[in-house]
C-alpha cells in the first residue's frame, strides 16, 4: 500500500465518521461538526493527491477554496441555528418538524 | 519510517476524535474533539510538506470556524439533556452502515490505478499566490463575493429581533 | 476564623528515620539555600549558557537529530520561563516606578529580583481547587490550550540569522496561527468554570481577541507586501545596514501600520487598555476566576509569553530584528532581546497609564476606527508600491507626476486654508482669547 493510499484511506475513514456523526446526533451543532468532518476529509484527499504529484498545485488551491466555503457555510448555518433556538427554545433537530414559523 | 510513525500518530488522533464525538454526550466536548481533529489534520498537512495550507487550516478552521462553533454551543446549550448516548441497536446499525461504506471506498482506492506521471508541486508560497491570482482568478473573486454574501446573510439572520406585539395566531 | 487542623501523622521504623533525616537536612540546608539563592540562580543561568555554547560548538555535528531537537526544545522552554519570570518582576517594578513608588525591594536582596520566584513558590503550594460542578477534564485542559501554542510559536521565531529552531517559509503565518488558538483556551476556561461571570469574561475576551486579529494580520501584511516574503528571516535580512534601513522608515504606510499593529496586538494579549476580561473591578478575574495556584500561573505565563511573541514580531518586521542600528556586524540575539525588551516596556507603560475601556468601546474601536484605518493603510501601501515600483515604469511616472503635483498642490491649499481658518478664529474670538490669557495675570485670578 503506497503512501498515497494511506492518506486516501484515512480520508475515507474520516468521511464515514462524519457521516455517522450526522446520522446519530440530534443536536444541530453536532450535525454541523459532522459536516466539518466530511469537508476536512475531502480536503485531505485533495491535498494528498497534490502532494504526491498528481494534479500539481491545483489541489492546494482547491483546498483553500474548500476551507473558505466551509467557513462561510458554518457561519450561515450557525446563524440559522440561533434563529431556530430562539423560536423553538431547543437545539434538538427532531423538534423542527413543523413547516410553519 | 519516522514519517510513517507521525502519519499514524496524527491519523489515529483524528479517528479517535471522530469516535469520541459519536460516543460523547457533552456538546462542548464534541466541539473540542473537533478542534483536536482539525489540529491533527493540520499536522498531516505539515507532514506532507504543504506548510502554507497547514497554517491556513489552523488560522481559519481552528481559529475561526471552531471558535464560531464553540460560541454557538455556549449560546444554545442551556439545557443539558439535548443529547443522549446512542442506544445499542443504533450503534449496531451505524457500525454496519459505516463498515459497508468504508469497505466500498477502500476497495475502490486499493484497486484504482493512478496515472504514473508525477509532477512535483512546489510548496513555495509565491508560486501559490501566482497560481491563485492566475489560473484561479475566477474562483478567487467568486469566493470573495461568497464571503461577502455569507457575512451579510449571517449578520442579518442573527440580528437582535425586537419583540413586536402581535397575536399568536398571526404567522410571520 | 477557621483554623484547619491537620491530623498529625505518626511514622514508625525506617520511614521515621527517613523523615527525621529529611527534617534535619532541611533545618540545616534551608537557610543556606536561601542565602545562596542568588548565586545558585545566576550560576544556573550562566551554566545553561555555557552548556549550550559547548554543545553547539563541539557536540552539535556528532549528535543525532532528535537529541539536538530535545536540547533546542528544552532551551526554548527555559527561555520562555525566563521571559515570564523577568516580565512579572519587571512589571511590578515598572508599575511601581510609574506610580511613584518602588515596587518589590526585599525578596532576594537587590531590588526584589526574586519576587517572581517567590510568587511561583507561593502559587505552587496553594490548594488545587476545582469547583465541584465544573467540567473536570475541560477545566484542567484549558490552561494548557492557552500556554502550549504560545510556546510552540517560538519554534518559528528567529533570534538571529541562524538562531531559529525551524526555518519555515511561512513562519509569520505560523506565529499568527498559534496566537489564534489562544482564543479557544480562554473560552474553555470560562465555560468550564461553571461560573456566570467567568463565562461573561470569556465571551467578551473571545470577541475581542477574534476581532482584533483582523487589523493585526492586515497591518502585518503591509511590510510583507513591501518585502515580498512571509518568511521572518527574509523580513529580517531586508533590514540590514543601519537604523535607516529598518522597514518602519522605508514607507510611510509601514510607519502607520506599525501603530495599528501595536494597538491590535495589545488587544490580542489582553493588555490594558483592553484588559476587560481580567477586569478586577468588574468580573473578579474574568475567565480565570476559578483558577488558583499553579493553573493560574500557567495563564499568567501564557500572557507574558504572548507579550514577548507579539513584541518579537514587531521587532523583526518593523525594527530590524537582530540587526544592530549602527549598521555594524554585531547583530544577533542580544540586539533582538534588547529591542523586544524595549517594546515590552512600552506595553507596560501603556498599561499603567491608560484606563480600561468597556467592551462596546473595544468593539467600536476595532470595527469603526482601527479596521478602516488599517484597510486605508493597506490600500495606500499597495498604491505606493506601484508608485515607486520599477516594473511598471510608465505607470509609476504618470502616477508620480499626477499624484505628486496634485498631492503637493492639495497639501499647499490645505495648509493655506488651515492658516486662514486659524487666523479668522483668532481674530473673531480675540476678546475671549485675550481675556483668558490676560486674566490669569490679573489680581484675583
Amino acid at each position: 500500500m503506497t503512501e498515497l493510499q494511506h492518506y486516501l484511506i484515512l480520508a475515507a475513514a474520516l468521511l464515514v465518521l462524519g457521516l455517522s456523526i450526522i446520522i446519530s446526533k440530534r443536536n444541530a451543532i453536532a450535525i454541523l461538526i459532522g459536516v466539518e468532518f466530511i469537508l476536512n476529509a475531502a480536503n485531505l484527499n485533495i491535498i494528498a493527491f497534490s502532494s504526491h504529484g498528481i494534479g500539481g498545485l491545483d489541489g492546494q488551491t482547491a483546498a483553500i477554496f474548500i476551507i473558505v466555503i466551509a467557513a462561510a457555510e458554518a457561519a450561515v448555518a450557525l446563524a440559522i441555528f440561533l434563529n431556530f433556538y430562539n423560536i423553538i427554545a431547543t437545539i434538538d433537530v427532531d423538534r423542527g418538524d413543523k413547516l410553519r414559523g | 519510517m519516522i514519517k510513517l510513525l507521525f502519519f499514524y500518530m496524527f491519523a489515529l488522533s483524528s479517528v479517535i476524535a471522530g469516535i469520541a464525538i459519536i460516543f460523547s454526550t457533552n456538546i462542548v466536548r464534541m466541539a473540542y474533539w473537533l478542534i483536536g481533529m482539525l489540529l491533527s489534520l493540520a499536522g498531516l498537512y505539515f507532514l506532507q510538506g504543504s506548510y502554507f495550507l497547514g497554517v491556513i487550516q489552523i488560522i481559519i478552521y481552528a481559529g475561526g470556524v471552531a471558535v464560531l462553533m464553540v460560541f454557538g454551543v455556549m449560546l444554545t446549550s442551556q439545557q443539558i439533556a439535548a443529547q443522549l448516548r446512542p442506544k445499542r441497536w443504533e450503534v449496531l446499525w451505524l457500525l454496519v452502515t459505516a463498515i459497508m461504506l468504508l469497505a466500498g471506498i477502500v476497495s475502490a482506492i486499493l484497486d484504482a490505478r493512478w496515472s504514473q506521471e508525477r509532477v512535483q508541486a512546489s510548496n513555495n508560497v509565491s508560486d501559490f499566490g501566482i497560481h491563485l491570482l492566475g489560473k484561479f482568478l475566477g474562483p478567487f473573486e467568486l469566493a470573495s463575493i461568497l464571503l461577502i454574501i455569507a457575512l451579510l446573510g449571517a449578520a442579518y439572520l442573527a440580528r437582535p429581533k425586537v419583540p413586536t406585539l402581535k397575536s399568536e395566531n398571526n404567522p410571520k | 476564623m477557621l483554623v484547619y487542623a491537620r491530623k498529625k501523622i505518626e511514622y514508625h521504623g525506617r520511614s521515621k528515620q527517613i523523615v527525621e533525616l529529611g527534617i534535619a537536612l532541611g533545618r540545616f540546608a534551608g537557610p543556606l539555600l536561601l542565602r545562596m539563592a542568588p548565586v545558585i540562580f545566576f550560576s544556573a543561568i550562566l551554566g545553561m549558557i555555557l552548556f549550550s555554547w559547548i554543545v553547539a560548538r563541539f557536540v552539535n555535528p556528532h549528535v543525532p537529530w532528535f537529541v539536538r531537537d530535545v536540547i533546542a526544545i528544552t532551551g526554548i522552554i527555559l527561555f520562555v520561563s525566563l521571559v515570564a519570570i523577568t516580565g512579572i518582576w519587571g512589571e511590578r517594578k515598572i508599575s511601581g516606578r510609574m506610580q511613584s513608588r518602588l515596587g518589590p525591594m526585599r525578596t532576594g536582596g537587590w531590588h526584589g529580583w526574586a519576587q517572581s520566584l517567590a510568587d511561583g513558590l507561593k502559587f505552587i503550594q496553594k490548594e488545587d481547587l476545582i469547583p465541584k460542578s465544573a467540567d473536570g477534564m475541560m477545566f484542567r485542559l484549558a490552561p494548557y490550550i492557552t500556554l502550549v501554542p504560545a510556546i510552540v510559536a517560538f519554534a518559528a521565531i528567529p533570534f538571529g540569522v541562524d538562531w531559529v529552531y525551524r526555518n519555515l517559509d511561512v513562519s509569520l503565518l505560523f506565529v499568527l496561527a498559534m496566537l489564534g488558538i489562544e482564543v479557544l483556551g480562554v473560552v474553555l476556561a470560562g465555560w468550564a468554570s461553571n461560573n456566570k461571570w467567568g463565562l461573561y469574561g470569556a465571551m467578551r475576551e473571545a470577541c475581542q481577541l477574534v476581532s482584533y486579529e483582523i487589523p493585526m494580520c492586515m497591518s502585518l501584511l503591509v511590510p510583507v507586501m513591501t518585502v515580498g516574503s512571509i518568511d521572518l528571516i527574509d523580513l529580517g535580512q531586508a533590514q540590514t545596514g543601519g537604523w535607516f534601513h529598518w522597514l518602519i522608515f522605508r514607507n510611510p504606510f509601514i510607519f502607520l501600520s506599525f501603530f495599528s499593529y501595536y494597538i491590535a496586538s495589545l488587544a490580542s494579549c489582553k493588555r490594558a487598555p483592553f484588559d476587560l476580561p481580567e477586569g478586577e473591578s468588574e468580573l473578579v478575574a474574568g475567565f480565570h476566576t476559578e483558577y488558583s495556584g499553579f493553573r493560574f500561573t500557567i495563564f499568567f505565563f501564557a500572557e507574558y509569553t504572548v507579550m514577548f511573541i507579539v513584541s518579537a514580531l514587531a521587532t523583526i518586521i518593523f525594527f530590524g530584528g537582530w540587526n544592530s542600528p549602527f549598521g555594524d556586524r554585531t547583530g544577533g540575539p542580544l540586539w533582538f532581546i534588547a529591542k523586544c525588551g524595549a517594546l515590552i516596556f512600552v506595553q507596560m507603560w501603556i498599561r499603567w497609564t491608560l484606563p480600561r475601556i468597556r467592551i462596546d468601546q473595544v468593539m467600536h474601536a476595532c470595527v469603526k476606527y482601527l479596521l478602516p484605518f488599517t484597510m486605508a493603510v493597506f490600500i495606500g501601501s499597495s498604491l505606493w508600491q506601484l508608485f515607486v515600483s520599477q516594473t511598471f515604469v510608465t505607470f509609476a511616472l504618470i502616477s508620480r507626476y499626477i499624484l505628486g503635483t496634485f498631492a503637493l498642490g492639495m497639501l499647499g491649499i490645505l495648509m493655506l486654508a488651515f492658516y486662514v481658518v486659524w487666523a479668522v478664529f483668532g481674530y473673531m474670538n480675540s476678546p475671549l482669547l485675550l481675556g483668558r490669557l490676560a486674566r490669569k495675570h490679573l489680581p484675583g485670578a
